[in-house]
């Protein structure tokens, strides 16, 4: 304690950093217990379970909470393995100035802002002006009005992330490969597996441990999908397939004003997410034995 | 090895996929600047590629004099620079006493800062908490949104971790103390991943919106992105009314179609304007993302 004391007053601005800006806030969750008051902050009378009541017997709970569901799952089905795999072709680039130069350009789309993603998402699907629709006429075929179609809404919010965050998310599993040993590689090469066999059985197997704490980490966020994105794509005419928790919260809490009830949808969510990435490390540890903790 | 015929016919299609890739990572944005430079007659058109069509720079002298514009920039330049001077500052101090293994109470605070990134309060109540301690609508706020990501910290302290602790030893037995040893020693031998953090922090900053909208009431105090949204962005506020340009466009220069053609192609302009610094930090700073610097947070 008195060794360390120079040390623990550098964390001093952490943790009382934390503990107003992070801390506070899980304490003012009770808010969603209480209705809101103007003299206290974080609510006045007790009304017990009331607004998780009148989220969870509303139509639109129902709706977000499919969509927000629903997003991640088609976002983990081609998301998650796209900068695996990608990681493992860039790996077997053997130019070294072609394999650096196409991970640059790879990670150039994880530098645009959400605004200008969107912007150039609304720029490319316009009826009258958009790239898209110019290829679909040339094709013959009649122009998408895309950002208002709720069916197109998850392809192009998925496929759109997926554009922008491959290169970047591969990385990590760069780093991954490059810390599996070489002589694995030399013992498989003696018992004669080719590169694809070299793949599957040494690269694949190394990684796994970094495979499988990302992937616990992605489960924890099964039931979030930030609003930024969301509420630069969607339209009233959309939200049956776009509106999602956050963008209903923000809604509901910011432009409605009705913090109790934003605050109950938000506390569910939460503690559903922090049960959910509790169960999927357990599962982990229990049948792999790598954990986040 | 065997099957070299096998093998160069993997190649090939590896390599044929990896341009592929590569067009579709950069055609978009090619585009983008193709357009935000060619004639708005071709825009409106629709026949650009990547390759500009009868160069004409109007749109930029039009978005570079635009005081809009130029506010959103300089507010983001303040958020981006002050914020990030600050983070560095702030993760380092937290980092080098995490990396001390013999730290006491090292599990615990460990624990108390990563639980941040399972569990939060909410919107709601970190918003109605801002307000009551009078930070809404704030510049230092803004600032504060992005600091102590817990990622960063992780980051460090394990860099900070494999740095051996001889040289610890000998400039105690020199009389430094902590906080010397971290700003003579750790941060010199720091600067790969201190140049990866500060691009990670100007990013967080220069990319955010969000925050501001949630945040900040003044338009006086929008960043950057926040003008952007309102500008490019059609929404439930009618188009029209955010048109940075209005002014610009209804001066009398302009015909009722060249004032649609141009109005395309400064949307293309100011998402290059908007952008480009980011390429450009991101470029400079890109031989640091090295194998290593991004393994650290994985370890543990």
């Amino acid at each position: 304690m008195v060794r360390d004391r120079y040390l623990l007053l550098m964390l001093l601005p952490c943790i009382l950093f934390l503990l107003t800006f992070k801390y506070i806030p899980m304490y003012g969750a009770i808010l969603a217990f209480r209705r809101f008051d103007l003299l206290n902050p974080f609510g006045g009378e007790w009304v017990g379970l009331r607004y998780f009541e009148m989220f969870f017997s509303s139509r639109n709970a129902g709706v977000v909470i499919r969509n927000t569901f629903m997003i991640n799952v088609w976002s983990v089905v081609f998301g998650f393995p796209a900068p695996i795999i990608l990681a493992l072709l860039v790996n077997e680039i053997r130019g070294r100035s072609f394999r650096k130069t196409f991970q640059v350009i790879s990670y150039m789309p994880h530098f645009i802002s959400v605004v200008v993603i969107a912007a150039m998402i609304h720029l490319a699907t316009s009826p009258g002006s958009g790239f898209i629709n110019h290829l679909l006429a040339s094709l013959g075929l009649e122009p998408i009005y895309f950002l208002i179609e709720p069916a197109w809404f998850r392809p192009i919010y998925i496929g759109s992330g997926i554009w922008q965050e491959v290169g970047w998310g591969s990385i990590i599993y760069m780093a991954a490969i490059a810390g599996v040993s070489r002589e694995l590689y030399e013992a498989a090469v003696v018992d004669g597996a080719g590169r694809l066999r070299q793949a599957l059985h040494v690269t694949l197997p190394g990684i796994m441990p970094a495979i499988t704490i990302l992937f616990i980490l992605r489960m924890g966020s099964m039931l979030s999908v930030g609003a930024e994105k969301v509420l630069l794509l969607y339209t009233p005419l959309t939200y049956d397939k776009a509106d999602v928790l956050a963008t209903y919260l923000y809604r509901v809490g910011l432009v409605h004003a009705n913090y109790s009830l934003a605050t109950a949808i938000g506390l569910a969510n939460s503690v559903v997410s922090l049960l959910l990435i509790a169960f999927v490390n357990w599962l982990a540890k229990r049948y792999t034995a790598i954990g986040i903790w | 090895m065997r099957s070299t015929a096998g093998h160069r016919l993997f190649d090939a299609c590896n390599y044929l996929l990896m341009i592929a890739l590569s067009i579709t990572f950069l055609y978009p944005l090619l585009n983008v600047v193709a357009t935000s430079v060619s004639s708005g007659m071709r825009v409106v058109a629709g026949t650009i590629g990547v390759i500009p069509v009868d160069v004409d720079l109007t749109a930029y002298r039009i978005a570079m004099r635009n005081p809009m514009l130029l506010r959103g920039y300089g507010n983001s330049i303040f958020y981006a620079g002050a914020g990030t001077a600050a983070n560095l500052v702030l993760i380092s101090l937290a980092a080098y006493p995490l990396s001390k293994r013999h730290l006491v109470f090292r599990g615990p605070i460990s624990f108390f800062i990563a639980f941040t990134l399972l569990f939060s309060g909410g919107l709601i109540p970190t918003f109605l908490l801002v307000k009551s301690l009078g930070l809404y609508n704030t510049r230092a706020w803004i600032i504060a949104t992005q600091f102590y990501h817990v990622f960063f910290i992780v980051m460090l302290r394990t860099f900070y971790q494999q740095i051996p602790s001889s040289l610890e030893d000998a400039a105690k037995i020199d009389g430094y103390n902590d906080l010397q040893i971290m700003y003579r020693i750790y941060m010199p031998l720091s600067k790969p991943i201190l140049a990866t953090l500060a691009l990670f922090s100007i990013v967080a900053y220069w990319n955010d919106y969000f925050n501001a909208l949630v945040y900040l009431l003044d338009s006086a105090k929008h960043p950057l992105q926040l003008v952007l949204r309102d500008y490019l962005i059609p929404g439930e506020s009618v188009y029209a009314t955010n048109d940075i340009f209005r002014l610009e466009l209804t001066r009398g220069d302009f015909s009722e179609i060249s004032r649609l053609e141009m109005a395309a192609q400064l949307r293309n302009t100011v998402i290059v304007l908007s952008t480009a610094p980011l390429v450009t930090v991101m470029l400079a700073v890109q031989r640091y993302f090295r194998r290593g610097v991004l393994i650290g947070a994985l370890k543990d």
